[in-house]
Formats: structure tokens, C-alpha cells, sequence
């Protein structure tokens, strides 16, 4: 029945006619086969007493135990009935289309763009569909859905929601009557929902992690602008400042002072060789120039860890062009790891291995140090080199094998896209 | 069995009652309702009549059974308490054996196919048979 906003009961509504008419059609059903299981009982009863055209004089202790027999049966029958006949008039004839339809319907009138998550109105759909007391959806931990309270006299029927092997959810419900539990009619409407269901929660946490994917790229980028306007403004900006108040100083010095006028220029390249610097160090946050002047395998070849002791070598000799933010995020994920290993491994090798197939980047960089501690707890340098290949949709893994191995994989669609 | 053998077994017992239920009654109502009325050997015209009715809406919902319909299980539910009520006074008071045997048959079936109908299959489903 539906409950009005002012807290009356809406008796007309045609879902709660189409309910009150399914539990009358139950009743009358129950009621019409139990009264023919009496009267057949009664009759058979009858009949063994000798029942017959001749014979129309029926013992009395045949009526005795025709009733007694249907008394002590009444009750199982009736319980049997009324599950088995609940289980026609409410229980899932078909394929289930009808029930996916609607709760396709329910999800297509409620969620609006970006999809929001799921609420009690896909439980409750669920619930009227079955004539069930208690429907809950739970997401994880938390409960997305629930319509009625948990019947603490029956079993749930838990319905695992998974889309592509992970399990996303739980759908559980409540059977119709206490110590009962659902059919398998019911059980296999319900797998079939919770397919349904699994698609849409799959969706909403990939709308939801699209959603922070974005806002993480809009960060990063508004930390960008402001560590290159800091640099500009702190750095950059003061020094071309004071170079000017000193040359200034040295055209006012030139006739008067020449040796002064001389220190000072002198002191204005070295400050003019430092902003260099800066702007070199600005340009090389930006984009590493080694890349655009050497390549990737030999921007690698020379990482300052290989002039340190550490051997690093790079394969293949030639890489087939890459999208310029894989190129990007390669060198620093490589330059990590090969920072790592000549600063903790204690090894003497580092050996990077470059893999381009059709669809993705595999890039694997060994080290044949003591390895990482097991287990592994992730510093700055591993959980950057995530970050930077989560930026691209990539995944990254560290483990041991002879030295620690960090295998990153990066698609290289979403990162032409 | 599974529910849908089940259900296939009951529309196939449904359908062939039905239709000899029906098929019976035909053959005997063109003599006639007084004929049939003043006969003592035969059902009074009225069961006749109700038997070809029912008979046919019995075949229909046996197909419906078949289908998987949920309103060929409910009508087959009410025929066949029907029949079997229809059935019953023929054991005793059917005025040839055969009479008596084919109620008791008639009877017997009617009771099976509402077994059938409303046997409930309620084996244990694992987690991997639900999310697959």
C-alpha cells in the first residue's frame, strides 16, 4: 500500500490493488483446494466404508475419523498450500523480463546524470515484485537499499552482486513466512536482478571514480600552474628585478667607477646564469629535454644513478613513437625505480625492459639488490610511480624476484584519447 | 525433477484429461438431455454439459501450463480440484466398473497434476549458481 506525503494510506493506487488483488487470489486459491483436499479426504473415507448405491448406511466412526484425519492434516496442508500457492501467484514465471524492465525503468527514472547511487526505491521495487517483507541492497559494508525490517524468524537469502568476477555487493532477502525459504523460481528472479543490479553499482563506482579521476587531473594541474607561478614569481621575478636595480647601478658607475661597474656586471651574470638554471630546472619539470633530445632509451641509458655506480641497462634499442604523456610517465616511473635501486637495493645491475604491443605499454625495471621487504610498505617514490601510472589508467607492481621488479603496464589508448 | 519437467508432465496429464473429459462428454450429449436424464447409467445433462466446458478450458490452460504461464497454473489448479471433486462420487456410485475405474483414474490424475503444479523446489542454491 502507498503511504501519501501527509501519511494516509493511498487504498486505490493501482500497485496497491494489484497487491491486495494477488493476496485475495492467494487466500481464495488456498482456501478453494483445501476445502477440495477436505472434501476429498472425507469422500474417500466414506467410500472405504462401503459407500455405494446399495449401501447408503455409513458407519458413524467413518465420519469420526474422515474429520480426524482432517484435522490432523489440515494444518501441514495448509502450510504446504499456502507456500506452494505464494509461490505461483507471486513467484517468478518466465524468463524474468518483466522484472528486469521495471527495474530498468526505476533506474532510468531516478538516476539522473552523473548516475547517483543506489537507494530503496530499487529494494523496494524488488520487494513488491516478490511480496517480500524485507529487501536490503548493501554496497561493501554500507546498506544502499533497504525496504522493511529484518525478520529475525527466517533465514535471508543472500545473492551475491558480481560484474566481470568482483563481487560489488549483496542483494538479501527475507522469504514471504517465517522457518521457509525462497524457491528457487524466486532465487533465479533474483540472480537475474542482481545481475542488473551489479551492472548499475559497476557503474555508478566507475562514474564515481571518473568523477575523482577528473578532479585529481584538475588538481594536479592547478598545483602545476601555482609551482610554476611560484617559480616565476619567487624566483624568476626577483632575480630579473635585481638585475635590472644593478645594471642601473653600473650605468650610473660607469664614468665614475669602472672597476665597481665591472664587479657588478660580474655579479649580474653569475645571477643571470643562475635564473638560467631555474628556468632550465622549470622546463625540465615541465617535460625531461633529454626525451626530445635523446629518446627514451637513451634518456634512460644516461640517468644520472647510471654515472653512479649503478649499470643500468636499457632494451630494446629502438621504440616504435609513443604518445608524449607515455614517454613522460615511462622516464619517471623508470627514474624512480632506478633512484630506488641505486639508493636501497645495494645491487650493481638495473635492467629495464620496454615491451609496446598493439593496446599497451609493459615496462619492466629489475634490480639484482636484496629486494623489497616483505611485506612491502609503500614510501613516496612507490606510491608516485602509481600515481603516475593511474593518471594513465595503468597499473603498477612490485615484488621480488632475484631484486625487486616494479612491472608497469599503461594502455596507450586512453593516453592518445 | 526440475520445476519446469514438472510443469511439462502436468500440462501433458492436464491436457490428455481435458481432452477425454471433454471428448466423453461430446459423444454422449447429441442424445439428447432427456434421453441423457432419464438414463440410469449416465451423468445427469447438466455434468455433461459443465464436463465439455470444463474440459476445454482445461486443454487451453494445459497449453498455458506448458508455456509457463502463470494463469494456466491457476486455472489448471481449479479444474483439476474440480475434476477431482467431479471424480469422486463416481467411485462408488458409477454404474458400470469401468465407470468406477475411470473416475478413480480421473481422480488419481487430477490429484497428481495438482501435486505437480505446486511442488515446490527449494534445493539449496550455492553463491557461484546465484551470481553466475
Amino acid at each position: 500500500m502507498i503511504v501519501l506525503p501527509d501519511g494516509r494510506r493511498d487504498r486505490h493506487n493501482v500497485r496497491s490493488v494489484r497487491a491486495r488483488s494477488a493476496r485475495w487470489l492467494a487466500a481464495a486459491l488456498v482456501g478453494f483446494i483445501l476445502v477440495g483436499w477436505a472434501a476429498t479426504v472425507y469422500g474417500l473415507v466414506l467410500i472405504a466404508d462401503g459407500l455405494s448405491p446399495a449401501n447408503d448406511h455409513i458407519d458413524w466412526w467413518a465420519h469420526v475419523i474422515a474429520v480426524a484425519l482432517i484435522a490432523a492434516t489440515a494444518v501441514p496442508v495448509w502450510r504446504w498450500l499456502r507456500l506452494s500457492i505464494d509461490d505461483v501467484v507471486y513467484g517468478h514465471f518466465g524468463d524474468g523480463s518483466a522484472a528486469i524492465t521495471r527495474l530498468n525503468h526505476q533506474i532510468d527514472n531516478r538516476a539522473p546524470s552523473p548516475p547517483a547511487g543506489l537507494d530503496s526505491s530499487l529494494a523496494a521495487m524488488i520487494a513488491r515484485t516478490l511480496n517480500v517483507p524485507y529487501v536490503a541492497i548493501v554496497e561493501g559494508e554500507t546498506e544502499a537499499g533497504v525496504v522493511g525490517t529484518r525478520p529475525s524468524d527466517r533465514d535471508l537469502a543472500d545473492v551475491p552482486l558480481t560484474y566481470q568476477g568482483n563481487e560489488l555487493g549483496h542483494l538479501f532477502v527475507a522469504p514471504r513466512h517465517p522457518r521457509t525459504s525462497l524457491s528457487n523460481r524466486d532465487l533465479n528472479l533474483l540472480s537475474e536482478l542482481g545481475q542488473q543490479l551489479a551492472i548499475v553499482m559497476f557503474a555508478i563506482r566507475a562514474s564515481e571514480q571518473l568523477q575523482s579521476s577528473r578532479a585529481a587531473l584538475v588538481t594536479a594541474r592547478e598545483e602545476e600552474r601555482r609551482r610554476i607561478r611560484r617559480d616565476l614569481h619567487d624566483g624568476l621575478g626577483p632575480s630579473l628585478a635585481s638585475m635590472k636595480l644593478q645594471l642601473t647601478a653600473v650605468d650610473r658607475l660607469l664614468m665614475v667607477d669602472p672597476h665597481r661597474a665591472a664587479s657588478l656586471l660580474s655579479e649580474v651574470r653569475d645571477g643571470m646564469n643562475k635564473t638560467t638554471t631555474d628556468i632550465r630546472r622549470l622546463v625540465y619539470g615541465l617535460r625531461p629535454p633529454l626525451l626530445d633530445e635523446l629518446g627514451l632509451v637513451a634518456a634512460l641509458r644516461n640517468h644520472p644513478s647510471a654515472q653512479a655506480g649503478l649499470t643500468v641497462t636499457v632494451e630494446p634499442d629502438e621504440l616504435p613513437e609513443l604518445p608524449a604523456a607515455v614517454e613522460v610517465a615511462l622516464y619517471r616511473i623508470a627514474s624512480e625505480a632506478i633512484h630506488n635501486a641505486a639508493r636501497h637495493s645495494g645491487g650493481q645491475q638495473c635492467r629495464v625492459t620496454i615491451e609496446v604491443r598493439a593496446e599497451q605499454v609493459c615496462m619492466t625495471v629489475r634490480d639484482d639488490g636484496r629486494g623489497c621487504p616483505e611485506p612491502l610498505i609503500e614510501g613516496v617514490g612507490v606510491a608516485s610511480i602509481r600515481e603516475r601510472a593511474a593518471e594513465l589508467g595503468g597499473a603498477v607492481e612490485v615484488f621480488n624476484a632475484t631484486g625487486t621488479t616494479v612491472r608497469t603496464l599503461v594502455p596507450l589508448e586512453s593516453a592518445k584519447s | 525433477m526440475s520445476r519446469s519437467r514438472n510443469y511439462t508432465l502436468a500440462a501433458a496429464l492436464a491436457g490428455l484429461l481435458s481432452l477425454a473429459n471433454a471428448i466423453v462428454a461430446l459423444v454422449l450429449l447429441p442424445q439428447g438431455a432427456d434421453k441423457i436424464n432419464h438414463s440410469s447409467n449416465q451423468p445427469p445433462y447438466a455434468v455433461l454439459l459443465i464436463e465439455v466446458v470444463i474440459g476445454l478450458i482445461g486443454v487451453v490452460a494445459a497449453y498455458g501450463v506448458f508455456r509457463t504461464q502463470r494463469w494456466g497454473v491457476i486455472v489448471t489448479l481449479v479444474l483439476m480440484v474440480v475434476n477431482v471433486l467431479i471424480s469422486l462420487p463416481g467411485i462408488p456410485f458409477g454404474p458400470t466398473a469401468f465407470d468406477k475405474i475411470s473416475s478413480a483414474l480421473a481422480l488419481v490424475l487430477a490429484a497428481l497434476v495438482i501435486y505437480l503444479l505446486l511442488r515446490r523446489d527449494t534445493r539449496i542454491k550455492s553463491k557461484a549458481e546465484l551470481s553466475a
